[in-house]
């Protein structure tokens, strides 16, 4: 019993706790090391920040930094798996942390509860030498790129919407883009579709997570085939993925080129046109005279059947709707000629008042606008606030979404 | 019938609910190129017409912000962008980017 030596490349707490990813060919104890002196930031605990924060604590990542101002919401829980029932209506950042630590305590956890904006990114993003984008908006995506590429820090960023994912390293070495390199321009906000609004399947953000931890595992561990100036997309329906080659950074790129013009993170808000979060905005497109609220509808259709469109799509008509209402999408609306519209909605020349309905009150002001064109006999008003309001103020068995 | 040439076109992220089918096999001229695809798919492939700015400016010169144009998996700003020629078998991919997470 006289020998007492040896030379260890880890601790055996550590080694005992990792030993099946040290085990990894090109992982090994030096990623391991690497991983625990990693310092990891992942903006947006959702649907992707779930599995990011999760994995990457698990696997012993240092130091996790969580940013979200939001809460813990019931429709979250389907695809946010981190969170329990009983942390609905809590902060997210703060109960991810909670379940980060229960997971795995020797992860040194900060957690960042504000909303992510110019005045606040640098001064959080200094502190993390990578940085994983889960957010759910373009604005906050254009500002994370920027701040990374303004102080230098590999940016993994993972998207998904109903099937599909997409994920990317930006700027981690000479030649890799930046977001902005790919897109100097953001897309028109009417063009943008929503998780809120065009709904995506658990699993999808959770593979897409799943592999935006990966890519910081591979990072930290200096693994060099990384998807960097790669474009991974994912397409759960048909099961398929496939790896496109993006073109190298731009020189003339306004915050990675040659010749930065972005040298500070600018007015992203008014930059993209939107607002830095995926909440659906309430528009104002009628007159007061052309809406009705849900109280005066109530009473409306309490007095006499009315005719009731309703603009959502076929798959959200299907989930609850009025007895009385009819489902004409707003494409529908703009495409049927009139007397096709008037037929399904079954209404004849004497019928003078319909009214219109939809999700939250933003599509059935749009199709009062194209339905007073094509059918101008009739007067046509939009409930407000549709079929959320309904839920919120008439009746709240009314299955909400 | 002039000459032309089978390709794919194929639509991702999105991009494909303006169109009939995802993947659609085509005959296009001869010598296009990837700006000749674009008024292509404007005037056959695209059938939600209101609202096709998501994938395409208002003159189909160029595709729409956030829109990434592929051929063979490839992206064409590491070819000639829209000058490419397109060649006879070339998949030609409309990747709408997602944003949400």
């Amino acid at each position: 019993m006289g020998d007492i030596g040896w030379v260890a490349g880890i601790s055996k707490k550590d080694a005992g706790r990792y030993s099946r990813q040290l085990l990894v060919n090109d992982f090994g104890v030096t990623g391991q090391k690497n991983l625990k002196s990693s310092r990891v930031l992942i903006v947006g605990a959702g649907g992707l920040g779930c599995p990011v924060a999760i994995y990457l604590g698990a696997a012993g990542v240092g130091c996790l930094g969580i940013v979200d101002y939001d809460y813990v919401s019931l429709d979250n829980l389907h695809r946010q798996v981190a969170y329990k029932e009983t942390q609905v209506g809590q902060s997210k950042a703060e109960s991810l942390a909670e379940n980060i630590k229960s997971q795995n305590n020797d992860v040194d956890v900060t957690v960042h509860t504000v909303s992510l904006d110019s005045s606040n990114a640098v001064e959080i993003f200094k502190n993390y030498n990578i940085v994983c984008d889960c957010t759910d908006n373009v604005a906050t995506r254009y500002l994370i790129n920027d701040v990374c590429v303004l102080l230098n820090i590999p940016l993994v960023s993972g998207s998904a919407l109903r099937w599909d994912g997409q994920l990317s390293v930006y700027h981690y070495g000479p030649d890799c883009p930046c977001y902005r390199c790919l897109f100097p321009k953001p897309p028109d906000p009417s063009t943008v579709t929503n998780c809120n609004e065009g709904g995506v399947l658990g699993p999808i953000v959770g593979t897409i997570g799943s592999m935006q931890a990966l890519e910081v595992m591979k990072i930290a561990a200096n693994v060099t085939s990384t998807l960097a100036g790669k474009l991974l997309l994912f397409d759960g329906r048909e099961g398929k993925s496939r790896t496109i080659k993006l073109r190298k950074r731009d020189p003339n790129c306004a915050v990675c080129g040659d010749n930065p013009t972005i040298t500070a993170p600018i007015d992203y808000v008014l930059f993209c046109g939107a607002g830095a979060h995926d909440k659906t905005e309430n528009l104002k497109l009628l007159d007061p005279c052309d809406r009705v609220n849900v109280e005066e509808y109530r009473d409306i259709r309490g007095n006499q059947k009315q005719f009731l469109l309703d603009t959502r799509p076929p798959v959200e008509f299907e989930i609850a709707h009025l007895p009385e209402a009819i489902n004409i999408t707003l494409d529908e609306c703009r495409s049927l000629p009139s007397d096709q519209i008037s037929s399904r909605l079954g209404i004849n020349s004497s019928v003078n008042d319909a009214y219109v309905i939809c999700h939250r009150g933003n599509d059935s002001q749009r199709a009062v606008l194209l339905l007073r064109e094509k059918l101008n006999s009739i007067r046509f008003r939009d409930i407000i606030g549709g079929y959320e309001e309904w839920a919120q103020k008439i009746n709240d068995q009314f299955p909400l979404y | 019938m002039s000459n032309t040439i089978p390709v794919t076109i194929d639509f991702s992220g999105g991009a494909e609910f303006l169109v009939k089918a995802k993947a659609q096999k085509v005959q296009i001229p001869a010598d296009s190129t990837l700006r000749d695809v674009l008024k292509f798919v404007r005037d056959n492939l695209v059938t939600d017409v209101n609202r096709i700015n998501m994938l395409l400016n208002d003159d189909a010169s160029e595709v729409a912000h956030g829109v990434i144009t592929l051929i063979n998996d490839t992206d064409t700003g590491l070819l000639s962008e829209y000058d490419t020629v397109i060649e006879a078998g070339d998949t030609i991919t409309f990747v709408s980017t997602l944003h949400g997470g």
